[in-house]
């Protein structure tokens, strides 16, 4: 039922009434909704109804103005927000955020710690070098997506959202691969220094760029690194780790790939620029010649099974390296740069199968 | 039937709260929770996913507590007795809502940080006190007529 | 079209006779360019069609010149760290601060490394900066960082199945107007939390981890209650409101050094939102309500937790900057009060809740004026357990709302 404005000019000339001004109660603004939850509960796509849903392509504000709210006059900026939609966007943002919320873990509870068993000191120390190094290096993925956080206009807040996740993701992944270390009788070993590639996304000037490296390049080998774990682990406590964190991986990749879809759709001038990118990144990242020799050496002492079987392991690990240039152009071909095949570091190229007929 | 206050009636409480496990699905709960009901004081602990204990305590020791809290009995009869015919209170008779109206707040502490935990593990301290509605409850002072 | 081009372009390099060779033995072009790029001899290639291996046969045999590893130096294994470390799960499982034993639990109060070196293992020299600014202990610690980090995940919930959306029903349209105001006022600060922790979890160098776990949790909180509140507007024949004044986001915005956000976010500003969320889960219309505030009041006394923490941790390590909190302090209230003064849809719509509706507002005034003086009482409260007694030095428009 509308409010009476006679309702309000009676209270106005009560005793003892404060001033009221009540505009608010009475301007017109976007229409009155009424979300009703799914199955999924009550999601963010629920309530994306009419222009409550409708991310302008550009966010002409510097406040803090949630959208679908009435604007006020004079209120000052809160930040320099990147105001193109392109430059940011995703459109599987809120579904991947949903899925976060729901598969949150617990590193304290829901690995079962007490699987771990007394392995052999070589293959003890592999693991923990594993765990150095994805100590180390998870968390990049908190602190890049972080700087970018203050840049996302509250048009654009499901991408903001969906980041922040992110960012509780990779400090779960940080924590559990710290806690594996210390568990078993070993301890942290050698900091890698992977920080060469990784340097470039937090050097990365454009959204985009930072996506492109992050979310498809690194995370992308990452995830597929994750989903062989089954071949590295020793114990349930480890392939649940590597389970856990594979699944929290796929949804960054997952973001990464629609962002990159979304740009060349709605940007497509941009192709040639995003090659750059990635012409840079693949020469830093991962290059055989380019390798971390600790990795590499627990990689093939676990996936072997010890230090007198790395022929075993050298063979398994080369398959993880094709499967991971592999999906790395699989995603690149669903985003829409299947020409990147052809000029990608000769590094990847020569691992990848040939493309498919179709 | 225990008797409201008592020892009996509290430790009976955390018997039902403790056997399935129902806190387990409201995280962890790191607190010392002290009541004050009439003359009588108790000490509720609460760690990690569990009541660990319930004791008597001296009135003086509650300043020990992280938080305590305090109403007159009628207020706690009527929490105690909603929760009963409800089997969780209505929204007049969370803890929330009895701290919110009281201007001396039902949560109690010299330290506001302590205090925080009356907060902080809100739901943990409701879903104890909704463990009532499975123990019959004898008021020492019964309603009026 | 563009593929065939690119193809082209990528293996012109290919003389003709492997060309013609390569082709007729059904080798991909772009492997063989690959490999010429890769620096394998043109003649081995050569040598690898004539013998009839398949393109995958070959491309083993380069990657195993290329790449593969001899011989194990285990040089990584040899580096100076402690070991024997062994933690156990406690009653809480394996937390963060169970595995801050021996050296690992050694948290320096000045952290000399610019790399992402985990706190207590070896980094090769040479490695790179990643341009952290926070290597003070003092200007990020609090001692119960580490458990809250834990209680934030274990206490977790999902605002689209955790609040039951259906026990929601429509109300009269001042009340759900009102409702939605304090929507709109809490995703905004919502928001403008997310975006100071974002710009703040990056500048705190890896010797304080706990830290930036931690303020990952706040930033996840921060998200969620964005998202509920929105929700909550949104789901009940309503709106969001009018957009705030916004002068207390003002402050945080501007903050230059992380104590002074923290004293901002997690002491000054949380504080008065936790009242709002007690406000809020005490006069809920609805289960829904009363359990979406309660669920994030939750969340916020942890924030307050780690501030006052924090501000204790710095005034006892730094006691010399005692009154330039003081002033950080003063600033936000300044802005505080400003907003207070300066927006009436916010108070109004307050006042509309504390009364049950706009025929009582009068009313509910009067009821806005007892929870000022509680919101402002309880903010001191927490500013004196950190160390800091500012009963008297409040900024004078903030504390002209203590009297009732």
């Amino acid at each position: 039922m509308a409010i009476d404005p006679a309702v309000i000019e009676t209270l106005r000339k009560q005793p003892d009434m404060p001033e009221l001004d009540l505009s608010w109660l009475t301007t017109e603004g976007p229409p009155a909704v009424n979300a009703k939850p799914g199955r999924h509960g009550l999601t963010l796509d629920d309530i994306n109804i009419g222009v409550y849903g409708d991310a302008p392509e550009v966010a002409r504000h510097g406040t803090t103005r949630v959208r679908g709210s009435i604007a006020r006059p004079g209120v000052i900026r809160t930040g320099y927000y990147v105001p193109e939609k392109s430059d940011i966007w995703a459109d599987n943002a809120t579904l991947i955020y949903e899925e976060a919320l729901q598969r949150q873990w617990s590193s304290a509870t829901d690995i079962p710690w007490e699987s771990i068993e007394p392995l052999p000191d070589e293959v003890e120390e592999a693991i923990c070098q594993i765990c150095t190094f994805l100590t180390e290096v998870e968390f990049i993925a908190g602190d890049a997506p972080g700087q970018w956080l203050k840049q996302i206009s509250p048009d654009h807040f499901e991408v903001a959202l969906y980041l922040v996740t992110q960012v509780m993701d990779e400090a779960r992944h940080l924590d559990v691969f710290r806690k594996r270390a210390l568990a078993n009788g070993c301890g942290l070993l050698e900091a890698t220094g992977a920080t060469r590639g990784l340097r470039n996304i937090l050097d990365a000037k454009d959204f985009t760029e930072m996506s492109a490296l992050m979310h498809v390049l690194a995370e992308g080998f990452v995830q597929t690194m994750f989903r062989t774990g089954e071949f590295i682990a020793q114990n349930e406590a480890e392939k649940m780790i590597f389970r856990l964190c594979a699944q929290d991986e796929s949804r960054h990749v997952g973001f990464g790939v629609m962002h990159l879809r979304y740009v060349l759709q709605h940007a497509p001038e941009r192709r040639e620029e995003i090659h750059h990118y990635l012409d840079r990144a693949e020469q830093l990242f991962g290059h055989p010649s380019d390798a971390n020799s600790g990795l590499q050496e627990a990689l093939l002492i676990t996936m072997g099974g010890g230090k007198d079987n790395i022929d075993k392991g050298a063979e398994m690990a080369l398959a993880l390296t094709k499967k991971q240039a592999n999906e790395y152009m699989h995603r690149l071909e669903v985003a829409g740069l299947a020409d990147r095949r052809y000029r990608m570091n000769p590094g990847f190229m020569m691992l990848l199968d040939p493309p498919k007929k179709r | 039937m225990a008797e409201f206050p008592s020892l009996e009636w509290f430790e009976a409480v955390r018997q039902v709260v403790n056997r399935d496990g129902r806190l387990h699905r409201f995280g962890t709960c790191d607190a010392v929770m002290g009541v004050k009901v009439r003359d009588k004081a108790f000490e509720i602990t609460f760690d990690a996913f569990e009541c660990t204990g319930a004791r008597n305590i001296a009135v003086a020791d509650l300043a020990s507590t992280d938080f305590y809290l305090e109403a007159p009995y009628e207020t706690w009869r009527d929490m105690i007795e909603n929760i009963k015919k409800n089997g969780a209170p209505d929204r007049q008779h969370t803890l929330n809502s009895i701290d919110f109206v009281d201007p001396d707040g039902f949560a109690r502490s010299d330290d506001q940080t302590k205090k925080d935990k009356f907060y902080r593990y809100g739901q943990t301290f409701q879903q104890f006190f909704n463990a009532s509605a499975e123990i019959e409850t004898k008021f020492v002072v019964p309603q009026p007529a | 079209m563009a593929d065939t081009t690119a193809e082209e372009r990528a293996t012109a390099s290919i003389s003709d006779e492997l060309r013609r060779k390569a082709e007729s033995r059904d080798w991909p072009l772009p492997v063989v360019a690959a490999a010429l790029q890769a620096g394998v001899d043109e003649a081995l290639i050569h040598e690898a069609l004539d013998a009839g291996l398949t393109p995958a046969e070959a491309r083993q045999v380069i990657l195993k010149r290329l790449s593969g590893v001899e011989k194990l130096s285990m040089k990584w294994a040899r580096v100076d760290t402690e070991r024997g470390i062994r933690a156990r799960p406690g009653k809480k499982g394996l937390t963060i601060d169970d595995i801050n034993v021996g050296s690992y639990a050694d948290v320096p109060d000045v952290w000399p490394d610019q790399t992402m070196r985990p706190r207590g293992s070896y980094v090769k020299p040479g490695t790179v900066s990643m341009g952290y600014t926070i290597y003070a202990k003092a200007e990020v610690w609090a001692d119960n960082v580490g458990s809250l980090y834990e209680e934030a995940i274990q206490r977790r919930w999902a605002p689209a199945t955790d609040i039951p959306w259906e026990t929601i029903a429509p109300l009269s349209e001042d009340r759900e107007r009102a409702m939605g105001q304090l929507c709109t006022a809490l995703c905004e600060y919502n928001y403008m939390v997310i975006l100071a922790l974002g710009k703040w979890i990056r500048e705190v160098s890896f010797g304080y981890h706990e830290v930036k776990l931690y303020l990952s949790t706040v930033l996840f909180d921060a998200a969620r209650h964005f998202e509920a509140f929105r929700k909550r507007a949104l789901c009940n024949g309503g709106r969001l409101g009018v957009q705030g004044v916004g002068w207390q986001l003002a402050p945080i915005r501007d903050a230059l050094c992380y104590s002074e956000m923290a004293a901002l976010v997690f002491v000054l500003n949380d504080s008065f939102v936790q009242s709002l969320y007690q406000l809020g889960g005490a006069l809920g219309h609805n289960e829904a309500e009363a359990r979406l505030f309660t669920l994030a009041a939750q969340d916020k006394a942890r924030h307050l937790s780690y501030g006052v923490e924090h501000m204790r941790y710095l005034l006892e390590h730094q006691p010399e900057r005692r009154e330039e909190v003081r002033r950080y302090l003063q600033k936000g209230e300044e802005y505080l009060a400003k907003d207070f003064a300066d927006d009436p849809s916010s108070r109004e719509a307050l006042a509309i809740l504390l009364g049950g509706g706009l025929e009582h507002i009068g009313e509910g005034f009067q009821k806005l004026k007892t929870f000022r003086a509680r919101q402002i009482q309880s903010y001191l409260d927490r500013v004196e357990a950190a160390g800091l007694d500012h009963r008297g030095t409040i900024w004078p428009a903030l504390a002209a709302h203590q009297s009732v």
